[in-house]
């Protein structure tokens, strides 16, 4: 019993199960896959009209957190897990690239 | 068991030596050693496969076709690695010029030089080339040619000055480009066959209907990656950024590149074109001017084409260069013309099933053993004359014509080495090129093509005029400061000699040669062989591929 | 003197928050690596980002000085600051692991790489009195080897040392 009613709550949070949660969240998870998309094209026409660098940099960025964001969602629209690792690694690289990026804006060079 | 391990040996005594050379890398003396060391054992572990196939052992009860699974996973899922007559012959080419090549590097590349990684690089070079030739997945195969090129673009940028960057970059743009578009015709080959496997591709397009698959891509998709192939081999209209990788990267790896590299795209072209695609089922080609129902009738006049350009088109521009590694690169345009023309032949000769006397049979068997034995006469041959201009740098310090003059007084066996190794270029009986031209020239007569002898003529006698000019400006006549107040090296020499005294080995001892050549040949084309041998696991494969 | 003075303190101690987690999520990649996506590349390529932070924070001579103890000199030769040939024999070792662990297999006369695992549970028979026995010890000590993760440690080695050694050199000019 405890064996079977942990492994359930295990699966829940690893997000391995069907498709997670209440049925009437799943409209939900599209709209927000929907915004989600939606927003990164907007930035990705900032990225190509800029015009300054900054304005890319941070358009890019928006990008990356709208793309982790998607990687969640879907995740719990599929319920497999492995796309909220996907979402991890993104969110990570997403990071650093992004210091590295300010720190070229502010100081002209990444590692000193 | 202990047989089918000697499969993978040459692969693993390559890839040992990459790592342990990369790892000793804080000593130079004791990696050049483990490096020479590696070098000779992979002449052994290959020397023991040669033996090994040729005696007639075989996997899945088929003579002389040794076949293995890397992870113990089943044929059309698992990597296969297929040693059969064909691989053992590039192999042994591989193994000859690989390990003259790395002596004369020990010798010649310099100690910063040998720091910055020149041992790895280029072991991990052979990897690739031993995983090209070994390989039966052809997903598995762009592996192995990126594993090759990745080290071969250190390589040709390893001086890194101005111009050997520039040549580098544009190699390297060259053949990610080419990469590029080898996966995206390997994709399109997978989604229409639904195999990677070459044997599996080959017994499925053989038989479309049962498998659910449509031929008509795979004429499409096989042109992709045909032209990637071609730009490997460096054949006109492919071959500029020939001259340029060869003129910038060190002489010893120019030797690996002219005489092994190369060489994998002609593998390559002959491993699929003839053992894969030429298995199709007859399909309509529908194409103006072509004739016939194989993929081979369309590459077949596709082939000779480009190879007539390879020859006229290096012949003239070898003729009138400025320096020795110039000429010798466009010479290896040249040449490898000569083995594409051959290539032609046998594909017409597949297609027609022209006949040839004994012992060829055919004269699909004829052109492709030409080839191979052309293959193996442009390898020792140019490998011997890239490091024989690599000797001369290090002795003169310059390879430009008019700096050089009267070596063959100053430097008598160097001089012996080159002159020996152009007279097999040219093909004088009876150095192994004599036998590579003779039997080009003999599959062009039995394939009644008028036109590809007058072509081998003239390439012949482009051959003998740039050969002739460089020994002129260079080693006759007087001798120019430089050559008075160089240095020799000796053992640079020695290496130059060594393969000069192979191609006249060969020559001689030529029967057991011709006779791998033509078992090559038969190879290439026994397609039903190499799918048994492979054994493919049908219960796995029944659903079929396709879409 | 300390190190990176000139980044601010919200990097900083972001970057002090960040990379115990960046090292952890990349450890756990590795170790889910052979049943689960993960593995030794994108834990390499995590650590190697976890340290591209550090450099960018705290400076290339902070790694190089407090980290592996060696001195400071950016003289911008070609084979870079000498922290690189500690990353090069990292890489190497990384290669011969792996290569080490296919290398292996024959040993055993299979072929090269083959790889093998099992699913170790420890008995209840004697403490199935225990409440939950068998969750504590079928599932919580169950432990699935892989020879495969020795594959993958040797890969994150090669990517950890390649990855660094650009870093480095990159960074050094």
């Amino acid at each position: 019993m405890l064996d079977a009613a942990v492994g359930d709550w295990l699966s829940v949070v690893a997000l391995t199960a069907g498709p997670s949660g209440p049925d009437w969240l799943v409209p939900f998870l599209n709209l927000g896959l929907f915004v989600a998309s939606a927003v990164t094209l907007l930035c990705a026409y900032r990225v190509v009209r800029g015009p300054t660098t900054p304005d890319r940099v941070v358009a890019l960025d928006t990008i990356g957190t709208n793309v982790v964001a998607i990687a969640v969602l879907w995740a719990m629209i599929r319920g497999r897990g492995l796309f909220v690792d996907v979402a991890l690694v993104l969110a990570i690289i997403g990071f650093v690239s992004t210091i590295a990026v300010a720190r070229y804006v502010t100081e002209g060079d990444i590692v000193e | 068991m202990a047989t089918e391990q000697l499969v993978v040996a040459p692969l693993l005594v390559a890839l040992v030596t990459a790592i342990l050379t990369l790892v000793v890398h804080r000593y130079v003396r004791a990696q050049k050693a483990v490096s020479a060391l590696g070098g000779v054992a992979y002449v052994g572990a290959v020397a023991m496969l040669i033996q090994r196939v040729r005696s007639g052992a075989g996997s899945h009860g088929v003579e002389g076709v040794l076949t293995y699974q890397l992870s113990n996973w089943g044929a059309p899922f698992g990597i296969t690695l297929v040693a059969d007559d064909l691989s053992a012959f590039m192999l042994g080419l591989t193994a000859v010029v690989s390990l003259l090549a790395l002596a004369f590097s020990i010798l010649y590349v310099d100690e910063a030089g040998q720091r910055v990684s020149y041992h790895p690089l280029y072991h991990f070079m052979l990897v690739g080339v031993t995983g090209s030739f070994l390989t039966a997945d052809i997903f598995n195969l762009f592996v192995w040619f990126e594993v090759m090129l990745m080290s071969s673009y250190v390589l040709v940028v390893f001086y890194s000055g101005p111009r050997h960057t520039k040549a580098a970059l544009q190699y390297v743009v060259l053949n990610l480009v080419g990469s590029a578009f080898m996966l995206l015709a390997i994709g399109g080959l997978y989604s229409t066959t639904g195999t990677l496997n070459m044997a599996d591709m080959a017994r499925r397009l053989a038989d479309p209907a049962s498998f659910g698959i449509t031929l008509a891509p795979v004429l499409g998709l096989s042109a992709v990656l045909f032209v990637v192939f071609a730009l490997k081999a460096g054949i006109v209209p492919f071959q500029w950024w020939v001259p340029a990788a060869y003129r910038a990267a060190p002489a010893p790896v120019s030797a690996m590149l002219a005489g092994v590299v190369k060489k994998v795209g002609i593998y390559a072209i002959i491993r699929l074109y003839f053992t894969v695609f030429a298995n199709a089922a007859p399909m309509d080609l529908a194409l103006p001017g072509v004739v016939g129902e194989s993929t081979l009738a369309f590459f077949g006049p596709v082939l000779f084409i480009m190879g007539a350009a390879s020859i006229i088109l290096g012949g003239v521009a070898a003729v009138n260069r400025d320096n020795v590694d110039d000429l010798l690169a466009y010479s290896s345009i040249g040449q490898v013309g000569f083995i594409v023309i051959a290539l032609a032949f046998a594909a017409g000769g597949v297609v027609a099933g022209w006949q040839a006397p004994e012992p060829y049979g055919s004269v699909a068997v004829l052109g492709l053993a030409a080839a191979l034995v052309y293959s193996l006469n442009h390898a020792l041959a140019k490998a011997a004359l890239f490091l024989a201009s690599g000797a001369v740098y290090e002795s003169v310090g310059s390879i430009e014509f008019e700096d050089l003059g009267g070596i063959a007084g100053r430097m008598p066996l160097l001089s012996a080495g080159f002159f020996v190794a152009a007279l097999s270029l040219v093909g004088i009986p009876p150095l192994v090129g004599f036998f590579g031209k003779f039997l080009v020239f003999d599959a062009a007569v039995n394939a009644g093509s008028n036109l590809g002898i007058g072509l081998a003529l003239l390439g012949a006698i482009l051959t003998i005029a740039y050969v002739t000019r460089a020994w002129n400006r260079g080693f006759w006549g007087e001798r120019s400061e430089a050559v008075e107040q160089a240095t020799p090296q000796y053992g640079l020499f020695a290496t130059v000699l060594v393969l000069a005294v192979v191609a006249l080995g060969v020559g001689v001892a030529f029967d057991p040669v011709v006779e791998a050549a033509i078992d090559a040949a038969n190879a290439a084309l026994e397609t039903g062989d190499y799918i048994e041998a492979v054994g493919l696991e049908d219960s796995l494969t029944s659903d079929g591929g396709g879409h | 003197m300390s190190y990176g003075d000139d980044t601010t303190v919200i990097a900083r101690t972001v970057a002090r928050i960040t990379l115990p987690l960046v090292l952890v999520v990349a450890i756990s990649l590795l170790f889910q690596g052979h049943n689960l996506p993960g593995g030794g590349f994108i834990a390499g390529v995590l650590t190697a980002a976890a340290f591209a932070l550090v450099y960018i924070v705290f400076g290339m001579e902070y790694v190089q000085e407090t980290i592996f103890g060696d001195e400071y000199e950016p003289d911008g030769s070609v084979a870079g600051p000498a922290v690189v040939d500690r990353y090069r024999t990292l890489f190497g070792v990384g290669l011969a692991v792996a290569a080490g662990t296919g290398l292996g297999a024959m040993a055993f006369g299979k072929p090269f790489l083959t790889h093998t695992d099992e699913v170790v549970k420890p008995s209840t028979e004697y403490v199935a009195w225990i409440p939950g026995a068998d969750f504590i010890f079928g599932t919580l000590f169950k432990f699935h080897w892989a020879t495969a993760f020795l594959f993958d440690i040797g890969v994150y080695f090669v990517v950890v040392g390649g990855l660094l050694a650009i870093l480095a050199v990159v960074g050094g000019e």
